[in-house]
């Protein structure tokens, strides 16, 4: 089996189908969207349609933990020794169980939900984020950056079960949020650790992991206000090792990106785009 | 005998633990070592799998054998050193130059389509073969001396069967045709006819069918 | 009767207003809509899924309706029509106006006034009668829309049965039964209820 398998070679049944990214980017009712009051975008229960947009987050949680499984299973497979010692393919190994797991608990959800495998379509940013030839760069891809996006999903799901007094949800996010603090920790240890002696390298992995947070801020998906869907959860993510600083930067990642859609949203409308 | 009820024969009737073990210090090193190399070929290929299949149950499956595997590496990682060798990447080593081609035709599968053979190699060859040699080595080796290693064999062993279990029953899941049952059975042939010419996962006396290193005897 | 779709023709997705016209009147032969009670569906195409929601009214004596473009759109293909959904939903939205008709929802106030409990409430009673006409309705997806509203428990599971599985029903009945499940004592929210229609062009 050859080494470094592409984002193209995934393999699933016939239930899933894939998104292409630039279909949501350019979806011509984005404009119209931003400018409209659709309310809240904080998860709640007595927003407009809430489970549907909680079982479609789900959904989307559930195909991540699957590309998380697969990233971190080729983490183990793709490297010597040389470039990835036995202890750091051993948190690996430990990841594949815990996504593995994660899978399961998702599943499970979403028959308690009301929807069904492959019912949404599935975006595989997170497993071209595993695909980097650099394990460092995987780890802060993947395990700094969407796995802290982990963290702040389950925890704002989390509390919307505890809104929504749903508690098989909210017994479910809880327990896959302590397993996304682990991941997060181990990206943070073994960053230091493998780049103790090379701070370029350091440098470049932190890049990798800003651009991956602001791939996911998009559009204010991410925020700490109640116009975004998703909060950032600064408590957890502290235990996992990222600093307030880290946590200051990323809310203002997340401003300036929602921002960004803002002022295209006003460009887009002066141009005299449908609305 | 004294009148002192608390003189107690240092070990009770029931305890028929004895000495010697079939197995020196440097055997049951050597084969620990072997046990590390498989362990570690065994997870990183299940792991590698994983993104392979396309059947989702068999993805999880994988992705928690993975981690298993890799934990029974770790106790082998602990264990040497135990057993006088500092130099852990020294030991881990495959029993001879067949085993490396038997598992190296064990990690081949790629294509989405052979899940079959992926799993056919593991769960009918591999883990057999280990299960085979892991319960020789609790059985041959001195229960007294080397108790950490028939410990860390039974966790192991634990995991070994219940996977084995999981694994043959995928297996059987998958196997509707007679078409496919004859991939299976032309799979394990394959892979049987290697792991033959290895000898098995700590080479020819795997199991005790060759004459081996002797402890001494009493 | 008359049965208008707007908008015609649509924009920002790949809908079709003459397919949607077809299915509609489709529907209201297949239920026994009251004749003489003209139609008019607004598809707000400007809401992809999943920002679903539905209205029906009597206004003048006729059946205004209003949903999401989200609840017709395919799944898992963004901005493409989905047959099957729209077909259920319209079904939905008929049977709530033929409900207001004369279906012993007369007295009911419009959607814009409903609370989120009874609203629920009145949708699964809804998509009971909707499966048992043969449609393929997720069950626990509506299990689980009526739970959010009216609660995880055995109460709330109980007051579902008896509206997913009844023949008939009043909006008393709902009334009763929101009362029982609590969903009657919940705090008003922060949004209206048809706070996406108010937003429609």
């Amino acid at each position: 089996m050859k080494k470094h398998l592409a984002e193209s070679e995934l393999a699933r049944d016939g239930r899933f189908r894939r998104n292409k990214i630039e279909d949501q980017i350019f979806d011509p009712r984005n404009v119209g969207l931003s400018s409209r009051n659709l309310g809240p975008a904080q998860m709640a229960a007595d927003r407009p349609a809430a489970t549907e947009r909680s079982r479609s987050l789900m959904h989307g949680i559930f195909v991540g933990e699957i590309q998380a499984l697969e990233g971190a299973g080729r983490t183990c497979f793709d490297f010597e020794e040389d470039e990835a010692p036995f202890a750091l393919k051993l948190d690996m190994a430990r990841q594949c169980w815990d996504e593995a797991r994660h899978c399961e608990i998702s599943v499970k959800l979403s028959e308690h939900m009301g929807s069904d495998i492959g019912e949404y379509g599935e975006s595989t940013f997170l497993f071209a984020a595993a695909c980097n030839p650099d394990p460092v760069m995987r780890l802060c891809g993947v395990n700094r950056a969407l796995e802290g996006l982990a963290i702040d999903v389950f925890s704002s799901m989390k509390a919307f079960g505890e809104d929504s007094g749903d508690p098989v949800l909210t017994f479910c996010e809880d327990w896959m949020l302590a397993d996304e603090v682990t991941h997060v920790k181990m990206g943070s240890d073994w960053l230091r650790r493998l780049t103790a002696d090379d701070p370029d390298r350091m440098e470049r992995a932190l890049e990798f992991q800003h651009t991956v947070d602001k791939v996911f801020s998009l559009g204010g998906f991410r925020g700490e206000t109640e116009e975004n869907p998703i909060q950032i959860t600064r408590r957890f993510r502290e235990l996992a090792g990222f600093t307030e600083q880290e946590c200051d930067e990323l809310a203002a990642t997340a401003q300036q990106a929602m921002e960004e859609a803002r002022m295209m949203v006003e460009m887009a409308a002066a141009a005299g785009a449908p609305s | 005998m004294s009148d002192d009820p608390t003189v107690r024969a240092a070990f009770a009737p029931w305890d028929r633990r004895g000495l010697p073990g079939l197995f020196t210090v440097e055997e049951s090193a050597r084969r620990v070592g072997n046990y590390r190399w498989t362990e570690i070929k065994l997870f990183e290929v299940l792991g590698g799998w994983v993104a392979t299949v396309p059947e989702l149950d068999v993805k999880m499956v994988l992705g928690r054998h993975c981690y298993h595997h890799a934990w029974h590496a770790e106790l082998w990682t602990k264990r040497l050193p135990e057993l006088r060798e500092m130099n852990v990447e020294r030991m881990t080593q495959p029993p001879n130059p067949e085993f490396v081609t038997f598992m190296d035709a064990v990690r081949e599968p790629e294509a989405a389509g052979l899940t079959i053979e992926k799993l056919v190699g593991v769960y009918r060859v591999l883990l057999p073969r280990k299960i085979a040699a892991y319960r020789y080595h609790v059985n041959g080796t001195s229960e007294i001396t080397d108790a950490p290693t028939i410990r860390s064999l039974k966790f192991a062993l634990q995991d070994e069967i219940e996977d084995w279990c999981d694994g043959e029953m995928l297996i059987q899941s998958l196997l509707d045709s007679a078409e496919k049952v004859e991939r299976a059975n032309a799979r394990q042939r394959e892979l049987e006819e290697l792991i033959v010419a290895a000898g098995g996962v700590a080479g020819p006396d795997s199991i005790g069918m060759q004459p081996s290193l002797l402890g001494a005897t009493v | 009767m008359s049965v208008t779709v707007a908008p015609d023709p649509f924009h920002l997705v790949n809908y079709d207003t003459a397919t949607i016209r077809a299915i509609v009147e489709d529907v209201v032969a297949q239920i026994e809509f009251p004749p003489g009670v003209d139609v008019a569906l607004t598809v707000d195409e400007g809401l992809p899924h999943p920002i679903l929601g539905t209205n029906a009214d009597i206004v003048d004596g006729a059946a205004h309706l209003w949903v999401s473009g989200g609840n017709f759109e395919s799944r898992n293909k963004s901005r493409e029509f989905s047959d099957r959904h729209a077909r259920a939903e319209i079904t939905h939205m008929l049977l709530r106006a033929k409900d207001r008709l004369s279906g012993g929802f007369e007295s009911a106030p419009p959607d814009a006034e409903l609370t989120l409990g009874e609203r629920q409430a009145w949708d699964c009673y809804a998509w009971g009668r909707i499966l048992h006409m043969g449609h393929n309705v997720h069950e626990q997806k509506r299990r689980y829309d009526f739970r959010m509203q009216h609660g995880f428990n055995d109460a709330a599971d109980a007051a579902y049965e008896r509206l997913w599985s009844a023949e008939s029903m009043t909006w008393d009945g709902v009334r009763e039964i929101c009362a029982e499940t609590g969903a009657a004592q919940r705090p008003t929210p922060k949004t209206a209820i048809d706070l996406l229609r108010q937003g429609s062009a």
